[in-house]
């Protein structure tokens, strides 16, 4: 390629004072930035709003919920908010937050000066905001918002679905190319951008599992986006890809978007795996238990899941080889998954354990992860799930897996990092109050959703039998519980970030890895040239 | 593995215009389709079609200072791979993309219209509209009054061979720019690309007729409509015009 001399004003090599070059001034810095940093920082403050925008509708749907009859909301409104929340809590919440602690988080672990694509970077982030406008904007419509579940099964959605849902197609089509170039992007850097001795085999398991992920999501989130768009088809354009009168079926829309929802879920697991890999050892001063395995554990799990997704779909009247396979192959998953837990628990042993807040959440999040999995276990297996399906039970289980698992796994990563990131040692004692509500409000919420579940309760209903009016107000209870003890978090990193002691380099004392040979705060740009690893 | 400098790029504007331009595109597309199907009038092409505007002006502001980074020698070795992975695994979604659309195919003609027809496991759906025949190509739909069946099939080779020569052609002339990018000769390669831009944009031109038709005349039945003309955004053409060995993609 020729080398052309031109002058650019605007790209300017800034290598050569690569320590003295800090952020840009005013809002230009977060409109314009490629830094990892900043755009890690904007992931994650974004996720906490969406979070809490999220927790206040599962808020409305437990307060109508605390008692039997309809008290607060018309049941119109009761199905928009279980849709909006689901949608908001996985696309607005876990999700992005995932990609930030990867942001921020993947260039220091593997001594990378930056992320691979910065530009893109950047733009995979603020796509988000406009996506979640338009969703929520669909609140204020006419006919109201998507009010058919975040599975948005058809014909639901398509044939008895409101005006808005076409705005709700086009934001989940931005959601995904967001994961999609945010994905891209990580994989990139990871392979591509890695210090020199910094093998693959030696890369922290938060990087490891944060690799699987993104090809998880390079591989699904496309499915994703046909399913909706065949959608749009059968709304505006008359196709009948999920209509039987035209020969498509409803049933096709479900094994579609189950393909691209069983990875999904594990994509809201796996970097949890990793936080929690990384924190353990750190809080035990002892290296991790069978690091090989805990990589080939991913692994398998990232390639089982594309085999299980029907084990959503046992009721529908799949073809009974279908049912058998995929009960199989789902229970096949909680193999790896052991190995994990195993693995854990064996780090721990005769480990000099501490318990510092980020401890307490990835010791809540092994011990309450493993319930969700339990009941998964119970769940996969089909002629059990035909009493089990769409009721509490599934609720409870797949709450168990995504709040004490993966926003558990979250909360850890944050307090674990925070010092990194703001330069302040953790407030113990407000860390661990927040741990403590938390934890207990998480219980309280969704443990008696087991029992209501088992004894038939079904789910996305606004209205219950008495029977079950109970543990429905204990669970109610819990989630005020839990949602206001969230407060405490967002007053945590605010104070975290404003005030509190200096803290080291290395923050943890059994901590190690890349990350904590940098100053804390990181500067602006750390590792503008590799370190040498061995 | 690391060498000792990757170019970070300053500041860049391009990305949060881009983020404009597709919160435009997205509303305005959902207004005019839904303003479209209930048979009124909205803002919404005027939204899409600024969103459109401002697209084109990312592309190419976002194109312009890429290539003028590499052209000036910023871009190493390293930063070539990145740019060679981000596209790989962009066509690796694009095939996941089009898997989808394909597994539905499979899924319709293997099982569904074969259930509705009263063969396989599940063939007690024919109870829905008894007497339903399962033919492929679907001719006639189980519900003909709610959804047409299709008065004749497409002539394979009509249009769509047309655009089958126009894109395998358009291969072929992309590959001899990027040799002539590769020896330097400027000329050709302008010569060669713009041969294969307006490839592109025929190729194109004859989808937009070809979808017009099936929708407009149902000669194809309309749960297969999509598989039987191709869709162009997965055409080689496209993703060739930006090939992985094309310096000039620009993320």
């Amino acid at each position: 390629m020729a080398t052309v001399d031109i002058d650019l004003p605007h790209v300017k090599d800034h290598d050569h004072d690569p320590h003295h070059h800090g952020p840009a001034k005013g809002i230009g810095r977060w409109l314009f930035t490629t830094n990892h940093k900043d755009i890690g920082s904007m992931y994650l403050i974004f996720s906490l709003c969406m979070f809490l925008i999220g927790g206040l509708m599962a808020l409305i749907i437990r307060a109508e919920l605390f008692q039997p009859g309809l008290q607060l909301v018309e049941p119109e409104f009761f199905n928009q908010m279980t849709t909006m929340h689901g949608l908001i809590m996985v696309f607005g919440a876990v999700m992005p937050a995932f990609v930030g602690l990867a942001n921020w988080m993947i260039p220091m672990m593997i001594g990378a000066p930056d992320m691979a694509l910065p530009r893109m970077n950047n733009w995979s982030f603020w796509i988000l905001p406009f996506a979640f406008l338009i969703l929520l904007s669909s609140l204020f419509m006419e006919g109201g918002a998507p009010n058919f579940g975040w599975t948005f099964y058809a014909p639901l959605s398509t044939t008895y679905g409101p005006p808005s849902t076409t705005y709700f197609i086009f934001g989940v089509h931005i959601m995904g190319i967001s994961s999609i170039m945010g994905a891209i992007n990580i994989i990139a850097t990871i392979l591509n951008l890695r210090a020199p001795g910094m093998t693959l085999m030696k890369m922290p398991l938060f990087v490891w599992t944060w690799l699987i992920t993104a090809f998880l999501l390079i591989a699904v989130m496309p499915v994703l986006a046909g399913v909706v768009t065949m959608m749009l088809m059968d709304i505006h354009f008359g196709t009948s890809f999920f209509n039987a009168a035209g020969g498509g079926d409803p049933v096709l829309f479900q094994h579609i978007f189950w393909f691209f929802g069983h990875p999904e879920v594990y994509i809201m697991i796996l970097p949890a795996f990793g936080i929690i890999s990384e924190i353990i050892p750190t809080f035990a001063r002892k290296r991790l238990f069978g690091y090989p395995s805990m990589v080939y554990a991913v692994a398998s799990i990232a390639l089982l899941s594309f085999i299980v997704w029907a084990h959503h779909m046992f009721t529908v009247g799949m073809p009974l080889v279908g049912e058998v396979f995929f009960m199989f192959a789902t229970m096949l998953i909680a193999v790896p998954t052991g190995v994990k837990v195993f693995n854990w628990v064996a780090t721990m042993f005769r480990g000099s354990m501490t318990f510092e807040t980020p401890m307490l959440f990835a010791l809540a999040f092994v011990v309450l992860f493993t319930i969700g999995g339990f009941s998964g276990l119970m769940l996969a297996i089909a002629p059990v799930d035909f009493q089990y399906h769409d009721t509490y039970f599934v609720v409870a289980h797949f709450h168990y897996v995504l709040v004490p698992g993966a926003v558990f796994g979250i909360m850890a990563g944050v307090y674990y990092w925070l010092p990194k990131w703001t330069g302040h040692v953790l407030n113990e004692s407000l860390g661990k109050f927040h741990f403590w509500m938390s934890f207990v409000g998480v219980n309280i919420t969704f443990f008696p959703m087991h029992f209501v579940g088992l004894a038939g309760m079904p789910r996305r209903i606004p209205d219950y039998a008495l029977q079950f009016a109970d543990f429905n107000s204990i669970a109610s209870v819990g989630a005020f519980i839990f949602g206001l003890s969230q407060l405490i978090f967002v007053y945590n990193i605010i104070h975290n970030a404003r005030v509190g002691e200096k803290a080291t380099a290395q923050v943890w004392d059994g901590a190690h890895g890349l990350e904590w040979t940098v100053p804390s705060p990181a500067p602006y740009h750390t590792f503008s040239t590799p370190p040498k690893v061995d | 593995m690391s060498t000792s400098s990757y170019y970070v790029p300053e500041q860049s504007r391009w990305p949060i215009i881009a983020s404009v331009s597709m919160g435009l595109l997205a509303y305005g597309a959902a207004m005019t389709f839904n303003a479209m199907s209930a048979d009124r009038a909205s803002f919404g092409p005027y939204i899409l079609g600024a969103g459109f505007l401002v697209l084109f002006y990312v592309i190419f502001g976002w194109f312009r200072d890429v290539i003028t980074e590499s052209q000036s020698g910023l871009y190493s070795d390293q930063m070539d791979r990145s740019f060679r992975q981000g596209m790989l695994w962009f066509i690796f979604s694009e095939v996941m993309f089009f898997a989808a659309f394909f597994g539905a195919l499979f899924y319709v003609r293997t099982f569904s219209v074969p259930w509705l027809g009263g063969e396989g496991e599940k063939g007690v759906t024919n109870m829905l509209w008894e007497g339903f025949q399962a033919t492929w190509p679907l001719m006639v739909t189980p519900d003909p009054v709610q959804f047409e069946g299709p008065r004749e099939l497409v002539d394979p080779w009509h249009l769509p061979l047309l655009n089958t020569v126009l894109l395998i052609s358009s291969s072929v002339t992309i590959t001899i720019a990027h040799h002539a990018l590769k020896v330097g000769h400027r000329k050709k390669l302008e010569f060669w690309l713009a041969a294969t831009i307006a490839l592109a944009v025929a190729f194109l031109y004859f989808q937009v007729v070809e979808y017009i038709e099936a929708y407009t005349e149902p000669r194809i039945d309309v749960a297969v409509r999509e598989f039987t003309v191709r869709p162009s955004t997965c055409s080689p053409d496209s993703t060739g015009f930006m090939s992985p060995s094309e310096p000039s993609f620009c993320l």
